[in-house]
Parts: C-alpha cells; sequence; structure tokens
C-alpha cells in the first residue's frame, strides 16, 4: 500500500479537484450537533470534525424510497435505467467503512442484489480518522481501524494528512493534483504513531463481546428482553440510523389517472408488529420481547453466522438516537450479569 | 437475480373448493416458457400489478414444461385478487426460489409424503417427479389429511393413486357432516402413520401442513422412530423479497426463502423460534 502526506491547508483545493472529476458527497452540519452527508457545495460547508451523520452511507445504496419499476395494464415492465454519476463519499469514519463491507456481504448473498450494486459499484470511499466520544464503541467491536473498502483514508495529523491509498481509483484521485502529495517523513510516520496511540487511550465505553453468541443463546429466555420491551417504543429509529440494517418492504402504487403501477421498495424494521405477519394472521414475532430479542440476536450472532463478522459497527447511532435511552452497552450488560 | 418479474398470462383456472382454486400460468416469452425449470418445493413470486406480490410454491411437476400451475387459498390480498381474476389476466412472475426438496438424496431410497389440507399444493409436485421416475425410488408411501370432505384438494388425482399398487397411499379427513356419502377413512393423518408402515433406514419422509399438523405429525414420526435428520419440512415465513435480501423471513442465521424453505426436522429445531 503507498502513503502519502498532504498538508491540511491544502485540502479546500483537493474536493474542488476531485468535485470537477467525480460526484462528490461530503458530510455538512445541519443542526447544532447533527450532521448530514450532502452534494459538495464550497469547502466552507465541509465539516471535517464530526462523529457521525444522522443517517448513515447506506441511504446511497439502498435509498430510503427507490421505485422498481414501472407497467400498466397493457405496457411491457419498464426498469428505471439509474444513469448517475460516479461518485466519491467524503469523510467516512472507519466504522461505517466497516458498515458499507456488510452491506456489500448482505447484498451478495445467494446472488448480487442488483439495485444496490448498481449504485454501489460507481461509488468511491475517501476515509477519514475521528477521535471517539462517549457513544463510540468500534474498539469494542473490532471497527476503530479499516484495511480494505476505501479507496483513499486520511488520518489527521497536526499540519498534515497522512493519506493511506488504498486502490487505483484513490491513485487516480491524487494524480488530479500530484502536487498536493508526498513521501511521508520520519517524523510524519513518528507522530501517526503517537496519535493512534492517544486514540486508542481515548476509548471511555467498552463493551465486552467475549463469547457473546453464545451468551444470547443460552440467556434466550431471559427476563432481559421482557424488561427492556417494555422501554422500547419499538419506534424503529435504532434501525433507521443503523448503517448495517438492510431490511426492506416492497409494495405497489397505482396512479388512478395514468393506470401506470409502480413497485417500490422502503426501509423497513424487525421493530414493526407486522413485520413476520403472515397471510390467514399467523405472526411468527408478534410479541414484544420477541420483536426486541430477534434485532440483537440477528446483529450479533445471525449474521455473523454467515459471514464471520457481527453486523454492529460500533457506531454509537442507535444509542445516541433511542428516544427510551437504550443503549446496547447496557442491555449487554445485563445479558452478562 | 432481480426484484423484476417477467410477464405472464394465466391461461386457466380449475375451481377447488371454495376457498382453492388451481391456476395455471405461462410466461408471456416463448424462451422463458421453454427454459424454466425447477425442483419440487421451490416457490415462485406472484405479482398482480397495483395489488402486490406473494410467494406460492409450485404445484405441478418439474416434468410438465411450459407451464406454472399454482393451488392457491383465497386469504390475503394478492390471493384474493388472484381468484377474482379471468383469464388471459396479466401477472408477473419471478423465480423459482427456494431450495427444493433434495430428490437426489432422495432417490434410491423409500419416500414417505405426509401432507395436512393445503401443504398438498407443494408435495403434488414431489408426487408428480416421483411418479415419472417410479423405478428410481423403493418403497413410496402418501398419507393426506383434509378437515372434511369438502376440502380434500385434488380428488380424483388422489383416487387415481389410491388405487396404484406401486404406491402405498392413504387419505382421511378430520370429520365427516352427517349428510356426507364419504366413504373413505376418518380420523387424523397420525393415524394413517400406524397404517403406511415404512422401513426407518433409507426412508426419506417429505411433510408440509398447518402448524398444529406439524407438531402431531412430528411427534409420530419420532415416536415411530425416523431420524431428525431424514424429516423434511417446509417452513412458511413473509417475504417480500425471495432473494435473501428483505430480511422478513430471517429465521436465527438462515434466510427460509434461499436456504429453505425445505429445511430437515434437526436443522429446523437448531434454528431459534422454531419450536
Amino acid at each position: 500500500m503507498i502513503y502519502r502526506t498532504m498538508i491540511k491547508k491544502t485540502l479546500p483545493r483537493f474536493l474542488d479537484t476531485v468535485n470537477k472529476n467525480y460526484r462528490l458527497i461530503v458530510p455538512e452540519q445541519k443542526g447544532k450537533e447533527t450532521y448530514t452527508f450532502k452534494p459538495y457545495s464550497g469547502f466552507s460547508n465541509v465539516a471535517t470534525e464530526f462523529l457521525r451523520t444522522i443517517i448513515p452511507p447506506k441511504q446511497f445504496f439502498l435509498p430510503p424510497k427507490e421505485d422498481l419499476f414501472h407497467v400498466s395494464g397493457t405496457s411491457d415492465i419498464e426498469v428505471g435505467a439509474e444513469e448517475e454519476p460516479f461518485s466519491i463519499i467524503f469523510g467516512l469514519h472507519s466504522c461505517d467503512l466497516h458498515g458499507i463491507d456488510i452491506l456489500d456481504k448482505a447484498f451478495s448473498y445467494g446472488g448480487k442484489d442488483t439495485f444496490y450494486w448498481r449504485r454501489r459499484e460507481k461509488t468511491g470511499f475517501i476515509g477519514l480518522s475521528c477521535l471517539p466520544d462517549k457513544y463510540c464503541l468500534c474498539k469494542s467491536m473490532h471497527t476503530d481501524f479499516i484495511v480494505d473498502i476505501y479507496d483513499l483514508f486520511l488520518y489527521t495529523l497536526d499540519e498534515v494528512y497522512m493519506v493511506s491509498v488504498r486502490t487505483a481509483l484513490g491513485d487516480d484521485m491524487l494524480r488530479l493534483c500530484p502536487e498536493l502529495f508526498r513521501e511521508p517523513t520520519g517524523k510524519e510516520i513518528a507522530e501517526y504513531k503517537d496519535r493512534i496511540e492517544e486514540r486508542e487511550s481515548m476509548f471511555t465505553r467498552i463493551m465486552d463481546i467475549t463469547n457473546l453468541a453464545d451468551l444470547l443463546t443460552l440467556e434466550y429466555k431471559s427476563d432481559v428482553w421482557e424488561q427492556y420491551s417494555h422501554r422500547c417504543l419499538f419506534c424503529g429509529s435504532c434501525v433507521m440510523v443503523c448503517p448495517t440494517c438492510q431490511c426492506f418492504d416492497v409494495y405497489d402504487s397505482t396512479d388512478l389517472l395514468t393506470d401506470i403501477t409502480v413497485r417500490w421498495r422502503r426501509w423497513d424494521a424487525c421493530m414493526r408488529k407486522d413485520y413476520a405477519l403472515v397471510t390467514g394472521g399467523h405472526n411468527f414475532r408478534g410479541a414484544r420481547p420477541e420483536r426486541f430479542r430477534f434485532r440483537y440476536l440477528h446483529k450479533e450472532i445471525g449474521f455473523a453466522e454467515m459471514h464471520g463478522k457481527a453486523t454492529c459497527t460500533g457506531c454509537g447511532r442507535c444509542s445516541e438516537t433511542c428516544p427510551a435511552g437504550i443503549d446496547m452497552v447496557e442491555v449487554v450488560r445485563s445479558i452478562r450479569e | 437475480m432481480s426484484l423484476v418479474p417477467e410477464l405472464a398470462i394465466l391461461v386457466e383456472k380449475r375451481y377447488l373448493d371454495a376457498q382453492h382454486s388451481l391456476f395455471r400460468f405461462v410466461f408471456n416469452d416463448e424462451d422463458r416458457r421453454k427454459a424454466f425449470s425447477f425442483k419440487p418445493g421451490q416457490f415462485v413470486m406472484l405479482s398482480i400489478f397495483g395489488v402486490g406480490e406473494a410467494p406460492i410454491s409450485i404445484t405441478s411437476g418439474p416434468d410438465e414444461k411450459g407451464f406454472i400451475d399454482l393451488c392457491v387459498r383465497k386469504a390475503g390480498r394478492v390471493t384474493g385478487v388472484l381468484h377474482e381474476l379471468e383469464e388471459n389476466a396479466r401477472v408477473g412472475i419471478r423465480g423459482p426460489y427456494g431450495n427444493g426438496y433434495p430428490v437426489e438424496t432422495m432417490e434410491g431410497g423409500n419416500l414417505l409424503i405426509v401432507a395436512g389440507g393445503l401443504g398438498i399444493a407443494p408435495l403434488r409436485s414431489l408426487i408428480r417427479y416421483v411418479l415419472f421416475r417410479r423405478e428410481r425410488f423403493g418403497e413410496v408411501g402418501i398419507g393426506y389429511g383434509a378437515r372434511d370432505p369438502e376440502s380434500v384438494l385434488f380428488y380424483g388425482e388422489m383416487q387415481n393413486l389410491l388405487e396404484r399398487t406401486d404406491i402405498n397411499c392413504m387419505l382421511s379427513v378430520d370429520s365427516v357432516p352427517e349428510n356426507s356419502r364419504w366413504q373413505g377413512q376418518v380420523g387424523r393423518v397420525t393415524q394413517l402413520l400406524d397404517k403406511i408402515t415404512m422401513p426407518l433406514e433409507g426412508t426419506s419422509v417429505a411433510v408440509c401442513g398447518p402448524p398444529v399438523f406439524y407438531k402431531f405429525v412430528l411427534d409420530k414420526l419420532l415416536k415411530l422412530g425416523y431420524s431428525k435428520g431424514s424429516i423434511y419440512m417446509s417452513l412458511e415465513r413473509r417475504m417480500e423479497c425471495g432473494l435473501g435480501k428483505c430480511g422478513h423471513c430471517v429465521v436465527g442465521h438462515k434466510y427460509t426463502c434461499i436456504d429453505g424453505p425445505i429445511f430437515t426436522y434437526w436443522d429446523a429445531i437448531n434454528l431459534p423460534e422454531i419450536f
């Protein structure tokens, strides 16, 4: 892998150049402490020191709602041709890159999801390092570093970014303005090492996931699920903000004037009461504790048994968002005790 | 793999009883019609545009080419509208999906098929598969239980099977109304299993029916001594995609739509939420 350094003050010039060649998506501040991904509209709007956007990057590959095809009473089925330009998402933290890796696996298992991949294949990533806050759990989930998925990754040092160039696309971006990049000096490498150590010591929140799959299975009938299900509002917010929750619903709508039917898919949540309801009225997961438990079991065990990786990236969004103040660390501690 | 169906036409609608009909579909595209092949136990996603999509198991046999038969109960939104459709109506079909019965494993051994109610729908496909190549199987037993004489599906076909000497087929109904002229057996399908004696060694058992039926039949099969690994059951779950993506059919670490819907009893009891 190739490493370069770039003077921090030249980042605006670099992003301006990338934006001229690709569609650039960047994090922007939205409210007082909230951030969101937006198309690049000048460097002054770019947030470089932030922790998490409200909605994770999954929105770019699996939009909250998308039309799959159109059909009328007599016409053929028409699939909307998506001719989007190649996009680069800037500012992805390690946890979100891990999240994309997990989605890639999920949308490939049993055959590639063409709607997901037609966007995903036309997207590149510029990662950005971060420092943890009280919600960050990436260290516990082993997602605090990433060595794959991204094209470029920028580690923030005092004066420069240490840039890891992972792919040929990353190299293409560098070559758009080669004058901004140079070999790292010994001093910069030393600073990089210090920063990693410093960051490691900043994690205050730890979730013990030792043998968690066994514990969750053994405590399948635990009262803990019942207790939390009284507190949970089943609003689905945790699912919407989760970088790896991928469930969707498929449904039709017909325009009465044109007689054109559109088939949609939109995000769905396993917390919803009729999520597992089938025709005839049987609900395979109707009770509140069952629904609450399912999300934890699927995050920590279900997916891991298929792909060898738990789907929690430790991004902290669910804990920060939950209106009932339910925190994954607390739930896991309750199971462990 | 795609969430986009292909256009198909409803060419024939056969009334079975007040709740069930057999629908025959052909793809518009001739090449697709010829190329479509499937295994018994697989299903398709049937679209009625403007209404929605539903997973329905295939009822015709894999050797019957050019069309797809679906035996459907009038039960929900999509199936309700399906029953109202006239012949020549346009629908969408995608699939086949699911693993299907492991017919390659079953061949060479004996096969016991146990159906309850509408559970006959996917098993009819398996029965047709067996009839087409009867010589490849050892002993074949079929037990079919229905609620009452009125709700025996495919009665004519069942009569033919009852008369065959190379298949031990039995049919019974749970109860008979007073004015009925039912001449056949009355009782639970589990009672049939006492009469259809098969060797325990080298016999696969394919079971399909409603939840309460599974409970009694699986208990009975274990009491008779069948191995959990030789009993194949078909799971029903909500499905939005059929492709292992939407999440609705997940049980533990399995997607019912692509890892199933056919699971051995042993695999099923190792999934959380099943029993």
